[in-house]
């Protein structure tokens, strides 16, 4: 019985891990480098293979990112780098790693860099990352009319460099 | 009219609900404007989606490294309790923490102060807030050390006063010396009635409704000590981590640790002891003293 049920939770955890590793990775890096990255969304999943109770049930990968994003700030934070936690969220620049990835980034990529710090985490989290405004909420600690907000104002101002790229 | 544009965002996003999304949808029927707007944006996020969906993705290592951490970790876990070592190793990361257990059923193990030092002398020394901790649960749980929740009794109140005296030796005085002398236990029922104090009264509705355990200490005679909250955002729902937040910011008054769980009505507690500045004091003496004190404040406090 406890085997089934081990089974059964290691292909659980296969699936999440399969759905969002990457993905997970590739937003870790927007905050620290590949390797730290990639370590923390380990510790991520290590963490939830030990969260016991349906709280987090159906809503896993809210929880990820969640986690995940907290470890990178703690990550920051040891490493003495200077993150600045305030209404607006987490100030910290993208970094190389992620840059790298992106060498051949389009415009619309490049108007998404350029964006504040707030906007552009909960533009990708939600254009890239397929997250819903609640769910944003969830991970950021914003609040959900907040999210609405600066999605709307990212939008508005990725739209209007966009239009001035095009004018030139 | 000028238009919601926020509004027309979310529904074109698909994020109205109920009554915002009734009254969008009004907007983009009558208005022209509206309805440019909502398909503008929508054709744009659909452009953005597609574009953003391009950026690679780092390449995955799959579950495997994953799962054999977790089998590290449950190896670990199974020897911790034979690894006298692992609390040595806590102490040198410079936290002390005891994993005291729970309490469900609306007890509430309490420390109260009667009166406090830092509200009544102005020349306590402001305790500087550390470095927000990133040791403990990331640290503990790496190192294969699980706190379990588990059911309070209740600490004897003959051994209240030896647990005063060991905190105040953590600071080289003796109880006599220290105002932790002029503290004491309480172990109350759910009653904001059963508090000693203002203070302890507010602590105490603060938490009645995370059900958990608090152990505050008066710890203005620890000028050298900072303290560490970790995980306290999980108390955020009964009011209690902005309370403990406060204090920390305010004052050398307290440390603490409650979590609560929503599935059920037991919440693990941990107690962060202070951690004593270790550039100043004797570091081999005060980290063999917060050891001990640790083990014998976890050993001293019943469990069911």
């Amino acid at each position: 019985m406890q085997a089934v049920k081990l089974d059964k939770k290691t292909e659980w955890l296969e699936k999440l891990v399969r759905a969002n590793e990457g993905r997970l990775v590739r937003y870790c890096c927007r905050f620290v480098k590949m390797e730290v990255a990639r370590e923390i969304v380990q510790e991520g999943f290590v963490r939830l293979w030990n969260q016991n109770g349906p709280n987090i049930e159906g809503r896993e990968k809210e929880w990820l990112f969640c986690v995940c994003r907290n470890l990178a700030i703690d990550h920051l934070r040891r490493e003495s780098k200077v993150v600045l936690l305030n209404e607006e969220g987490v100030l910290v620049p993208e970094t190389e790693a992620m840059l790298s990835l992106r060498e051949e980034a389009s415009e619309l990529q490049k108007t998404v860099s350029r964006l504040p710090p707030a906007q552009r985490e909960v533009i990708r989290l939600k254009y890239q990352e397929s997250l819903s405004y609640q769910e944003i909420a969830g991970v950021t600690g914003h609040s959900v009319s907040y999210v609405g907000v600066l999605i709307h104002q990212a939008v508005e101002n990725m739209r209007k460099q966009l239009v001035g790229a095009a004018a030139k | 009219m000028s238009l919601d544009k926020k509004l027309l965002t979310a529904y074109a996003l698909g994020e109205a609900r109920g009554a915002d999304e009734e009254r969008a949808k009004v907007m983009v029927e009558r208005d022209p404007e509206a309805k440019k707007f909502v398909d503008e944006l929508r054709a744009f996020s659909s452009a953005a989606t597609a574009d953003l969906a391009r950026e690679p993705l780092p390449g995955e290592r799959g579950s495997a490294p994953i799962k054999a951490e977790i089998e590290r970790r449950t190896k670990l876990k199974s020897q911790a309790p034979a690894s006298r070592g692992l609390w040595r190793e806590a102490a040198v990361m410079a936290v002390v923490l005891i994993a005291v257990g729970v309490v469900g059923h609306k007890k509430i193990l309490r420390y109260a102060g009667m009166d406090s030092p830092a509200d009544n002398n102005p020349d306590v020394p402001t305790v500087e807030r550390p470095v927000v901790d990133v040791q403990t649960e990331s640290f503990f749980g790496s190192n294969g050390i699980q706190v379990q929740p588990r059911s309070l009794k209740k600490l004897p109140p003959e051994k209240h006063a030896e647990v005063f005296n060991e905190l105040a030796s953590l600071d080289g005085r003796s109880a006599a010396e220290s105002s932790l002398g002029r503290c004491r236990f309480q172990i109350p029922e759910a009653s904001a009635s059963d508090t000693s104090s203002e203070e302890g009264t507010q602590l105490f509705r603060e938490f009645k409704g995370a059900s958990g355990l608090l152990i505050q200490v008066m710890a203005a005679e620890f000028p050298k000590a900072s303290f560490h909250v970790a995980q306290g955002e999980e108390v955020t729902k009964g009011g209690g981590y902005k309370l403990m937040k406060q204090t920390l910011d305010e004052g050398p008054s307290a440390f603490y640790h409650v979590t609560s769980s929503a599935s059920e009505p037991v919440c693990g507690v941990k107690v962060l002891l202070p951690q004593v500045d270790f550039t100043q004091a004797d570091t081999g003496e005060v980290r063999e003293a917060a050891n001990n004190f640790a083990k014998k404040l976890a050993g001293t406090i019943e469990v069911k």
